[in-house]
Parts: C-alpha cells; structure tokens; sequence
C-alpha cells in the first residue's frame, strides 16, 4: 500500500485520527501517571482502557487473514481493510505500551505478548516502508516483469525458442544441451529438421486463447557460427535457464556484454540479429532475476509478520482472561 | 541475408516483451499451484499457532513465572505459588479501576488483615478516601522490594490539601499551621517545620552551653557573654578537674590518655547515651517508644544518678566554711569555692534524688533524728515524759531537742530547695499543719522522642557530626542561638530552647543530589520521601483510639495445589464466589 500520493486524502483522515486518539491516550495517562505518583499499569483505568483498544484493534488487524482468504466477504474493499490495518495496528503501538506499563512489566507471557506485538508491528512497518518504494522500482527496473512464480517457466520457453534459432541458424558446436535441459517442463519442444522453425505457446487473441504454432522461416546455417553455438550451449543457455542462481558469468551486464562483443567479432556480421536476441534474452533474464530479488524482499517480511501475528494472538487469547482473572 | 535480418518479433527483440508475448508464455493453470514463499508462510504460521499454545500450556503449569509480573516481596515469598492466597478472582486488587468499589476492596483486604492488624490513620479520616491495602503496597516487584516504602502521592493525595480530605463536623478543631500546610514532598517549600520542635515542653532548667566547656568553667566574663549566669551565681576559683569526680565515675568520664588533672570535658555521650547502657538504666524510665526502636535510634533517657550525680551530690547542708568569704572550702586545696565544686567528690551526705515533698521531709527529719540519737546514745534512756499542756510548753519557752531537729530539717529543706532549683521548677506543697514551705520539684517533661509524628534513627546518622543538627547545645553558638530565639520567642534561659534543628537541617542531606549554592560542594542524594520518616498505620504520630481494620479469614478458602489442580481450585473458587463476579462490577 502507498501512503500519499493520489490517496492522500484518504490517508490524511487516518492519520489525524489515529494521532488524535494517540494524543488523547498519551495525555490521560499522564494525568493518571501524575495523581498515582507511579506508573499505571494494565489495571488503571486508562492502562485498561488502552489495552481494550488495543486488544479489539489486534483482533481486527487478525482479521485480514481470513478477508483475503475468504474473498467472497464483501465487507469494505481490500484497500480499505489494508489501510486500516495499517493505521490501526500504528495506532495499537502507544496503546499497547500505555497498556504495559511502558513495558516495564514483569511475567514471561506478558513479556512474550509484548515482545510478538512489537516483532509484528516493527516487520509490519518494514513492510510498509518497502512497499513505498519497491513496485516502483519494479515497474521501472523489471519492464519484462512476469508472474513470479512463472519465472522459471517463461525463462525455459524463451530459451528454447532461442535454442531452436541457434540450432537453426548456427553451425553445430560439438556442443548439445545436456539432458537435463533438453526437456524443460511445461514446454512442448519441437523441433523440425526442415527449414523452419516451430515455436509453441499459449496466446490470448481478442480474448480467445490457446496453443498456437509460428514459423520461423530458415534458410541456410550461417557459416562460421560453430563457435557462437558452442558459446549459447556452454554459457548462455544455462543462465537462460537458472539465472544468476547458477552462478554464470552472464549474470553481470558487463561480463555478458564482454562474452557477446567477442561473439560479435569472431560471428560473421548475418549472425549479428541472432546475437542481439541473445542479449535481449540474457537482459530478460537478468530482469527475472532482479524481479526475483525484489520480490523477495517485498514479501519476505510476511514470513515474519504473519506466523508471529497467530502467535500473537494466541497469547493474547490467554493473556485477557489472566489478567481480569489477577486483576 | 534478408531472411536472417527479418526473424519474427515474437521472441522479443526490443528489452520490454509486450504484454501478449508475455501472456503468451505464462501457464494458463499457474495460480493452481501454491507458491513456495505461500506454503512456506502457511507451515511457519502453524508452527507459531503451535509454539504460542505451547507457551500458553507451559504458563498453565508454571504460572508463577509466566503470570505474576515479579517475585513478591520476602516476606510474602511462601505464598509464591498460590496467587489466590492474595487475589479475589475476577476482583481488582487495588483502588484505580473501573471495577474498584467497596466490595472488591474488602474482599482483596480480607486476603491481607488476617495477618496484619494495623490500625487506622486517622478518626477524621474519610473512608472512602481510604485505599486497599493492595494500593498502596503493590507488591510482585522483586524479593528485595519493600512493599511499604510507598510513593509520595499516596500521602500528598491527602496531606496537599487536608481541609478537603476529612470529616469535618462542628465541633471538629481547625487545623494546626503545620497540618494546613501545602504537604507536597520533603524541602522547605512543600513541608512544614517540624511541629513537635515549636516548643521546649520540658521543665528542666539546664545550660548545655555550660556543660560542655572545660572544667564546667566560665569565669565572670565568659557567663556574662553568655547570658547563662544568674546574679546569684558567682563564678568559680577554678575549673572541675577529673580528680574532683568521685573515683566510681572517673572511668566513665576520664578520657584514655587523659591526665586526672586536666579539666573535666564532657561530650554528647557523657549522657546522652544510645542503647548500649539500657541495662544499667532503669528501663521503666524509658518510654514505650524508645524502646521498640532498634538499638541505638533514640538517646536513653538522662538519669540523675548515672549522668548527673557525679558533679551534683545534692547535698542537704551547708559544706565547711574555708574562710571568712562564706565560700566552701575546696577539698583539695581548702581554698574557698562554690558549693558545687566543694562538694563534688566529697564525702557529703546527700539527699536521694526524686523524692517528693513528704518524703523529703521524712527523710531529713529521720536523718536527723538519727543523727542525734547517734550523737548522743543517753536519749534512748530518757524516761517517756507525758504530753505537757499546750500552755505549760509555751510557758517554758525552752528550746527542745525537737525544735532543734526541726530548725535543722528547716535549713536542709531551704539548703535542699535551692539544690533543686538549679535544674528544676519548683511548686510549694502544704503537709498537714507544717507552715514550712515544703516544695515539690515539677515533672522535667524533657521528651523521650523530639520528633513525635516521625521516627529518627541516630544510628543511621552515625556518621554524621552531633554539631550538624545540635550546634545550638555547643558553648560557642549557645549565647548566639539564645540570643536569636529571645528576639523571636522571648525566651528567658537556655533550656527554654528547642536544641534540635529542624527541617532545614534535615532537608541538607534527604533531598534530591545538587550543588550547594553557598559551598559549591554536591550535596542531597539521602532519601527524601514521606515513609522515610513518617508512618501511616502506626507511627503516624497520632494517639491510637481507632480500631484495628481487621477482617476475618475467609471461611471457604480451599487448600492450593500446584499445577492442574491449582487451576481446578481457582475455578472452583470463581464459580463459588459470586460476590465479587464481575457481573456485579
């Protein structure tokens, strides 16, 4: 969620609402701090009432699992939900630790309460704060962007369609794709020994999609392209395939332009559209692969966030009755 | 090479594929398939759904450590494990709630007066001021804790503003300045003076001035500096050296080292002694409060005999003349000197200490008696005459041996009287039909404890010179301090002044740490709260005819276990108590 921007009259409402309760919170506990002459806990009065708040706004930020898992709920849009959820859970941080004594509170379930609820709360700002400006930089960074779950899928077509070509045009390298990459799932490879070549994929035509066939039409294998072959099956077409993971040299810009300039020199000049495809394909992958990057960092904190935030309100469940129970 | 310059675009030749072409290469089923990052998520959060019942099912089974917010203080550290031995479920346990309310505050007190009885404040107090006892000892703060060190505030809550905090009724006396006052914290702003320091109550007539010089020596020009000197009071031939003391006291008084000529110097602890010497003091002297106090907090009362008599013989008669000055004769050297000094280590008969007006006359009349049966043994052979008439006896007008008895027992009485008038006021008391003006010396009202609304513990301030709090008890400031309290009280003698210091001395040290303006020295730092002096329940200061809060153990307390069945007692008790339901909060 991007706070400001075209929201932030939306955000704005949020924001003096949520600074105005805090303020209210933080001045009667003042005054409560002040005719007690000792910190108020969780039992006085605005220590109790804080941590009401806080308790139902926990409650509500719980919620949101169970929203997005049940889309059919209708209640509010999923915008709103998450940004009240951001602006509540930020406003359940001064309430919870008015709540706790400004956390100096004793008992290790309290403790543990209290150390979760800041856990999620500080992952949870992470998050926000990433997402401020990550989809940005994906959008500007990644323009081959892609499902990421489908990266490795859309890699291994765009590979094979470029493996066809260099079959197609270059002369053999003594080189072949070992058969671990010969057959990559979800890819129908096919490969025709006349003069064209057959590419196969799944497209989406004014609105009626399905498997379509195009051909490249092929004429002669440019001579002296033995060693460009050779290159696409030793270094290139491996990266293609595991992206910077598999730790080639054609994951940094400068090696692959150094690998291909070479290529260029030695390629005689008709392979020169071959070779430019090639490194359009490494530069797609190496967007993949930032695209990757960047999304794990955009979702990684949620592997924090969310189990400690069950947790949290596991503990919480216990810790309400416990406490009315020793009040 | 045309046909290689023109290969189709569908592989993407320009660095962003459009959105066909990468449509066209993502699985139509892909969203079928959980993402690792999603399955990944979904087993951490039920390993944390698991790890958190599991901390929740270790907190049932060792609540003391995962509920209680800290150890309780020592002396409640058997009930450790048993929370319900101090908790009412479902029951605040102290006042700042919204669920607080008389019920709920005797129920948590009912947990707590089993074991303290402690008595009430104050009989103006207002009870729904009063707060549980949970309030204001809030406990769970540690074993080295001390629940009864509480905060200011809940003595300022009320002491801030005391006309608003208590019944007032129309026979209900004003308040005294010191209780009016704006009590907010301990310095010479928010505090009072000391109220019992106002004023001198004792009747004792006494110069620590003077006894604290060397050889109890002022010489005619040092007393009139002083002021100390009656007209009646001349000044002595020579100081009181240690040889003068009678030998039984020398030890007591005579310094290791020091010669038994050398003057006699006396110091605070030549009478005012702490503890150590409540054997050899008669403990029915000592009031109730000095001696609960631990060892050395309060001086033992000065007694005559062991702190006085040495130097005051109290003798009933006039001591030899040495010369034609009418001055007594120095036993050493037999020149003439005052009274006092000629009798201090003399073998002089001497009165008892204490006696009152009929026993002092029947002592003095039986010394005499004795006296003269002794002198002259042939009296006992006498026969027993009858009882002559009234009109032959004053026919006679001969001198008996009973006039001279009473001429005697009348000049020791005045010879006594002007014994004890040096250090007490004095009051004439009629015996039957003797016209003598027999005379009782008044109660010296001299206070066991100074400071009656607060305790003091001179132990704790071993450290800390005498002069610091009693300068005024020293020769060199005591015509000084007279002189300043004169102007103000109108006092007349030394004694009349209070020689404590009061608040301002006390707030040099018990205040918060910070730099002296006058020395530039950092000073402060000594505790400075309110329950560093003062008391609520029972050292409050206040005379105790209030009853004891007490309330009865609570008849349907179930023996505690440990663990599961702990939790089955608790829940037990809950259902079983709906008095302090929260259905009724």
């Amino acid at each position: 969620m991007i706070v400001g921007g075209s929201t932030w009259h939306r955000d704005r409402r949020w924001i003096v609402g949520t600074a105005l309760v805090a303020v209210l919170a933080v001045a009667a506990y003042v005054v409560e701090w002040r005719d007690l002459g000792r910190l108020p806990g969780g039992s006085s009065r605005t220590g109790f009432v804080c941590g009401v708040i806080g308790g139902l706004i926990i409650l509500f930020e719980l919620l949101l699992w169970p929203r997005r898992r049940v889309r059919s709920w209708r209640v509010g849009s999923a915008q709103s939900w998450l940004r009240a959820h951001v602006w509540l859970g930020l406003l359940a941080v001064p309430l919870v630790i008015l709540h706790a004594r400004l956390l100096f509170i004793g008992g290790w379930l309290n403790i543990a309460l209290a150390v979760l609820f800041l856990v999620v709360i500080a992952s949870g700002i992470w998050g926000l704060a990433l997402q401020q400006f990550l989809p940005r930089m994906l959008l500007e960074q990644v323009p081959a962007e892609t499902i990421r779950e489908q990266i490795d899928h859309v890699a291994a077509v765009q590979c094979h369609d470029l493996e066809r070509l260099v079959r197609a045009l270059c002369e053999p390298g003594g080189v072949h794709a070992s058969d671990g990459h010969a057959d990559e799932q979800g890819v129908e490879a096919a490969f025709d020994e006349g003069d064209h070549a057959v590419v196969t994929g799944y497209r989406s035509l004014t609105g009626i999609q399905g498997r379509v066939l195009e051909s490249v039409p092929v004429y002669d294998r440019i001579p002296g392209t033995a060693a460009l072959s050779r290159r696409f099956f030793t270094d290139i077409r491996p990266y293609l395939l595991q992206g910077a993971a598999g730790g080639s040299r054609m994951a940094s810009p400068v090696d692959a332009r150094r690998v291909l300039s070479s290529l260029s020199e030695i390629a005689p000049a008709e392979a020169g559209d071959l070779i430019e495809r090639i490194a359009a394909a490494c530069e797609t992958r190496r967007q993949f692969d930032l695209q990757a990057r960047i999304h794990g960092w955009l979702h990684g904190w949620l592997l924090v966030h969310v189990p400690l935030s069950f947790a949290l309100g596991v503990l919480l469940a216990v810790h309400v009755p416990l406490a009315l129970w020793y009040w | 090479m045309a046909p290689h310059d023109t290969p189709s675009r569908s592989a993407g030749t320009g660095s962003r594929p459009s959105t066909r072409e990468q449509a066209s290469r993502i699985e139509r089923d892909y969203y079928r398939r959980r993402s690792p990052l999603a399955g990944v998520r979904r087993w951490l959060g039920l390993a944390a759904v698991l790890a958190g019942g599991g901390w929740c099912a270790w907190a049932a089974v060792d609540a003391r450590r995962h509920v209680a917010p800290g150890p309780v203080t020592a002396v409640h550290a058997t009930w450790e494990r048993d929370c319900n031995a101090c908790h009412v479920p479902f029951s605040p346990i102290v006042d700042a709630t919204f669920w607080s309310n008389e019920q709920s505050r005797a129920a948590g007190d009912s947990k707590c007066l089993p074991c303290h009885r402690v008595a009430g404040h104050h009989p103006r107090e207002r009870a729904a001021e009063v707060g549980s006892c949970g309030s204001c000892h809030s406990d769970h703060r540690g074993r080295a804790a001390d629940i009864t060190r509480v905060a200011d505030r809940t003595c300022t809550a009320c002491h801030a503003d005391l006309a608003s905090h208590r019944l007032a009724a129309a026979d209900t006396p004003p308040l005294s300045t010191e209780a009016a006052w704006r009590i907010e914290g301990f310095d010479n702003e928010r505090h009072p003076p000391f109220a019992s320091l106002r004023e001198d109550p004792g009747t004792l007539i006494f110069t620590h001035g003077r006894h604290m010089l060397p050889g109890q020596y002022l010489g005619a020009t040092a007393l009139a500096a002083a002021s100390t000197a009656t007209a009646d009071q001349p000044p002595r031939s020579r100081p009181l050296a240690y040889a003068d003391l009678p030998v039984a006291d020398r030890a007591r008084y005579l310094p290791p080292g020091t010669s038994l000529d050398a003057p006699v110097q006396l110091s605070c602890a030549s009478c005012h002694e702490f503890g150590t010497a409540l054997t050899e003091i008669d403990v029915r002297q000592v009031g109730g409060r000095v001696a609960a106090a631990s060892p050395g907090a309060y001086a033992l009362p000065v007694d005559f005999q062991r702190h006085c008599a040495a130097c005051h013989p109290l003798p009933y008669e006039g001591l030899p003349m040495a010369d034609t000055t009418g001055r007594p004769a120095d036993p050493r050297t037999g020149d003439g000197v005052d009274a006092v000094l000629a009798s201090v280590g003399a073998d002089v008969a001497v009165v008892p200490h204490g006696l009152d007006a009929a026993a002092l006359r029947r002592f003095l009349e039986q010394t005499y008696l004795a006296r003269g049966v002794t002198a002259d043994p042939a009296l006992l052979l006498e026969p027993v005459v009858p009882r002559p008439l009234p009109a032959a006896a004053t026919a006679s007008g001969a001198p008996t041996r009973g006039t001279a008895i009473r001429d005697k027992v009348d000049g020791a009485r005045r010879f006594v009287r002007g014994q004890c008038a040096k250090c007490h006021a004095l009051e004439d008391v009629a015996l039957g039909d003797d016209r003598a003006a027999w005379f009782r010396a008044l109660p010296s009202r001299v206070p066991d404890v100074w400071l009656t609304k607060a305790r003091f513990d001179h132990q704790a301030h071993r450290q800390v010179d005498c002069r610091a709090c009693h300068e005024a008890a020293y020769p060199e400031r005591a015509a000084e301090a007279l002189e300043a309290a004169r102007a103000g009280q109108g006092l007349s003698v030394e004694s009349d002044l209070v020689l404590i210091a009061g608040r301002e001395s006390c707030v040099e040290c018990h205040a918060p740490p910070h730099q002296d303006a006058e020395t530039g020295r950092e000073v402060g730092g000594a505790r400075h709260d309110c329950v560093e002096c003062h008391g609520y329940h029972d050292r409050g200061g206040h005379a105790s005819p209030w009853p004891l809060r007490s309330v009865t153990a609570d008849p349907t307390a179930r023996p505690r276990g440990e663990g599961l069945a702990a939790l089955r007692s608790r829940l037990l008790d809950f259902l079983s108590t709906p008095s302090v339901g929260p259905a009724e909060h």
